[in-house]
């Protein structure tokens, strides 16, 4: 129980050091004097949103990333691994484009590339699923590049931004986006909680205790499509956060496996951290915070890759 | 068709893994008692089970569940009417004991209800029933292998269903835990009315514990009766192409195999 | 497919290089005809002999260094690209260029090569078997290995061209795979690749032996630790050298080996030879596309193989991973 507090307290300390910190170092007067007033320029114009987008896209990171996992049984079936993020990538620059709607298209981008990998693995054996997605996730990432290579300029410029998950133009709007999809979702997980949990005892257990497989699959893959879609529409897509999320809660919280809900606070949390750390070199170089977490979040496969074999000998 | 059996079933046809499994397979499970299901290996026992439980559509036929068909069931009615224990339950995450058997009651609970005094009340029961109440905090990877498949009973009977279906219950017991364990399963059919049924591979336990046998060999039914009456030197032949005396043992006058090669 | 007899098959792989030559030095970004490009500028000609002759050396480096890995590992997926190894190289250019501003392209080249050697070490580490070859859990650890190590070496090299506002525009280019139109000391590289891929040739037969099994390989005369240390020394050598002039190109390596042993069979020197002038030809074309296509801007040929790359590895997978073999009996 005194475990399952760390998790949101840690976002809480993370949240107030984001509001507070940055160029301009609020104390605890200054930050509440500000919050209260809404004509406050950096804490409602600056700050605030870009914090509200990076807790709600953090969340739905986590949250997918524990569905998978607990789907496919897999700890390397993440969206970031098997191509969904790059597929709502691809999605959304389609979409930018061709001023299409930008959540439908990153949306549509995801649900291409999930069916893509899901068809493709078919009765071809465990390793396939992640197999096949890395070499989705590779294609759709070239080809979101190569769009932008391509685009008028006016919209290049922000799309190139996002393509490197930076959450400098954050805006209320998108933050509301993803939060809208964020509470469907958890709305969701919340109704079936006792059956998800069920998720890593195996397809036959699953049926014998009365889940409806083929229900719970379009399910979890509906949630993890919409779920990584909002949060790349939102930030770009930004790796390792949906695969760390889950085992890192695990570790710390010592929650039960898929442990949606720590997993959804430890995403908060990374993506939280790697923004403010963005933010804080910002005066010394600018680097997106997707470059942030990919420093953070690469480290953290290798550990668990090294940590794997260790095990395996 | 009998209209006080457990299970009928009526024309199976299924393929799996490109083998022809069953054909137009017809048989019927009684009510009551525990029934065994033999057979050498291959030879389509588990995929049977699964049928039976519902895991596994059949491509033709129907299975009739206590008079009504299994297919007309939704998933949660089915859970709560029968419990399946598979062959090789897979291996977890790390979790407690009790948090795996709590599992057992999910076909039980409503939404964002917390477990009830009924829910409680059954994961003791179940904890109990397999010794495991002083392991109930322990960690299933601290837990020897006999030991684990002990608590995925317990899940079973925690879903305090009439009908149990194990797969190979008996797969990585030692001699001593295979006969707790079917003790237990006798007593449960003896005295709380449940509906055993199992695959089981070894012929003189099922000869013994099992009041119904039924041998399968290659989608065929060989034999189907009172254990006492099934095993015969004819049947062994015929289902393990085994020479073999059948004789009682002096304890229990149960009919145990003795192999003549 | 009846296999060609060796003869006409390396007939028609240099033919086929030929063709890619051709158009590579025929087409570009300035649409011209051929009379005019004869004719004309000799500066264009011979800025697009001069990108072929660097296209065409580094994609027969990266085929056979792919070819090589491959054949270590013993696991197909192998490739410099998606293994981080080439990832890896390129931050180690890239922080050198950076931290020592003086540094010669040859130097560059060495720091290069290092860093592959380095995360091909933490890739052995992560995923290896040891002396031995084809261990089991290799299948996957592999390419998520080089997934991890891919994806933090490029992320540390972008935070470092990201730092460095004069240079950034060069950079950011470089490290999307882009061919140089123009020399800056690339002949250093360029010859140590053409020394490497010579005298790798006879590191086949050893490698081929050590596929019998180390204990075999050494009966015969030949220690398999020596074995594994050249060819990795090769892979490595070629790898970095081929970053230090184009920067970190992803699955050429993985997909010509592919075809290459397709066609050669079990033959290791054969496929070599189908190697070279297949990834030269493979990368000549792709930069060539990544000049036409977007006319008058540029696509670099990092990204076209990048795309097309990915589909390939999904076609390649669908071969070495056929249905029904996780079907439960």
């Amino acid at each position: 129980m005194r475990r399952a507090v760390f998790l949101p307290a840690l976002l809480l300390v993370l949240v107030w050091l984001a509001l507070a910190g940055g160029r301009n170092w609020l104390g605890p007067v200054a930050l509440v004097q500000g919050l209260l007033d809404r004509q406050d320029f950096l804490i409602y114009g600056l700050r605030l949103p870009r914090l509200l987008i990076a807790v709600g896209a953090g969340m739905a990171l986590g949250m997918a990333g524990a569905l998978m996992q607990g789907l496919t049984r897999n700890p390397l079936a993440t969206p970031d691994i098997i191509g969904l993020t790059q597929g709502a990538g691809l999605g959304f620059a389609i979409a930018l484009l061709m001023d299409l709607p930008l959540l439908a298209g990153a949306a549509c981008g995801s649900a291409l590339a999930v069916v893509c990998v899901a068809l493709l693995a078919q009765g071809r054996g465990a390793l396939a699923f992640v197999l096949f997605g890395i070499g989705i996730g590779a294609t759709a990432a070239a080809a979101t590049t190569v769009l932008l290579v391509l685009a008028p300029d006016a919209k290049a410029a922000r799309a190139m931004i996002w393509l490197s998950g930076s959450l400098a133009r954050a805006d209320l709007a998108t933050a509301g986006w993803v939060w809208l999809v964020l509470l469907a979702g958890g709305a969701l997980v919340a109704l079936r909680a006792h059956r998800l949990g069920l998720l890593w005892l195996g397809d036959d257990v699953m049926a014998s205790l009365g889940v409806d497989l083929s229900r719970m699959r379009i399910l979890v893959l509906g949630l993890v499509t919409a779920l990584t879609a909002a949060s790349t529409l939102a930030v770009g897509p930004i790796g390792f956060v949906a695969f760390v999320a889950a085992p890192l809660a695990r570790a710390i919280s010592g929650a039960e496996a898929p442990a949606i809900w720590p997993a959804a606070l430890t995403g908060a949390c990374l993506l939280v951290a790697a923004d403010l750390m963005a933010r804080l070199i910002a005066p010394v170089a600018v680097f997106p915070t997707g470059l942030v977490m990919g420093v953070i979040g690469a480290p953290y496969l290798i550990f668990f890759l090294w940590r794997d074999r260790q095990e395996a000998r | 068709m009998m209209t006080n059996s457990l299970f009928s079933i009526e024309n199976l046809s299924l393929r799996l893994g490109g083998r022809q499994i069953y054909d137009g397979f017809s048989g019927a499970l009684p009510n009551g008692g525990l029934t065994g299901i033999v057979g050498p290996n291959g030879c389509g026992k588990s995929t049977l089970l699964r049928c039976l439980a519902g895991v596994q559509q059949p491509d033709s036929g129907r299975i009739v569940f206590q008079g009504g068909p299994l297919a007309g069931l939704s998933a949660v009615e089915r859970a709560q009417s029968m419990a399946y224990l598979p062959q090789n339950p897979p291996l977890v995450p790390d979790m407690s004991v009790a948090g795996l058997v709590a599992k057992g009651r999910t076909p039980w609970r409503k939404a964002f209800r917390p477990l009830s005094d009924a829910d409680h009340d059954a994961i003791e029961s179940a904890l109990l029933a397999t010794g495991l109440s002083d392991l109930r905090a322990t960690r299933l990877s601290a837990l020897s292998g006999g030991q684990r498949q002990r608590v995925w009973l317990a899940l079973a009977l925690a879903q305090d269903t009439p009908v149990i279906l194990l797969d190979e219950p008996t797969a990585f017991l030692d001699l001593q835990h295979q006969l707790s364990l079917l003790r237990l399963l006798r007593q449960l059919a003896d005295e709380r009315q449940r509906s055993i049924v199992m695959v089981l591979h070894e012929l003189t336990l099922a000869g013994r514990f099992c009041d119904h046998l039924l041998g399968l060999r290659d989608g065929q039914l060989i034999c189907a009766g009172p254990a006492e009456q099934v095993i015969t030197p004819d049947t062994v032949a015929a289902l393990y192409d085994l020479q073999a005396e059948v004789a009682r043992d002096p304890v229990f006058q149960k009919p145990v195999v003795y192999p003549r090669e | 497919m009846a296999p060609l007899r060796p003869l006409y098959m390396n007939l028609l792989l240099w033919s086929v290089f030929a063709l890619a030559l051709i158009c590579a030095l025929r087409f570009g970004t300035a649409q011209m005809s051929a009379e005019a490009l004869l004719h004309g500028d000799a500066g264009l000609l011979s800025g697009r002999g001069f990108r072929a002759l660097c296209a065409m050396t580094v994609g027969a480096a990266l085929a056979v260094s792919g070819l090589m890995l491959q054949s270590l590992t013993g696991n197909p997926l192998a490739d410099p690209g998606i293994t981080g190894i080439n990832a890896g190289a390129a931050l180690m250019a890239v922080a050198t260029a950076q931290f020592v501003p003086s540094a010669s392209a040859g130097m560059v080249m060495v720091s290069a090569i290092a860093g592959a050697g380095l995360a091909g070490l933490a890739l052995w580490l992560l995923a290896g078997g040891d002396a031995g070859l084809g261990s089991e859990g290799i299948a996957l650890r592999l390419p998520l290995a080089g997934l991890a190590i891919e994806a933090l070496c490029l992320s540390l090299a972008m935070m470092l061209i990201l730092t460095d506002a004069q240079s950034q525009a060069r950079y950011l280019h470089w490290i999307s795979g882009a061919i140089p139109p123009v020399s800056r000391g690339e002949a250093v590289p360029l010859v140590t690749i053409c020394g490497a891929l010579g005298a790798g040739i006879f590191l086949c037969n050893r490698l081929a032996l050590m596929t019998l099994g180390a204990d075999q390989s050494h009966s015969l005369g030949r220690n398999p630790r020596v074995t594994i240390s050249l060819t990795l020394a090769l892979v490595t050598v070629l790898s970095g050298a081929s970053v230090a002039i184009v920067g970190p190109i992803a699955f050429l390596g993985l997909l010509v080996p592919f075809v290459a042993r397709g066609l050669a069979g079990p033959a290791l020197r054969r496929a070599y030879g189908y190697c070279v002038p297949l990834g030269a030809a493979v990368l000549m074309a792709s930069d060539v596309a990544g000049r036409v296509i977007v006319r008058p801007g540029e696509i670099d040929a990092g990204l076209i193989l990048a795309m097309f790359g990915g589909l390939g590895l999904v076609m390649v997978l669908t071969r070495l991973l056929p249905r029904g073999a996780g079907v439960r009996s």
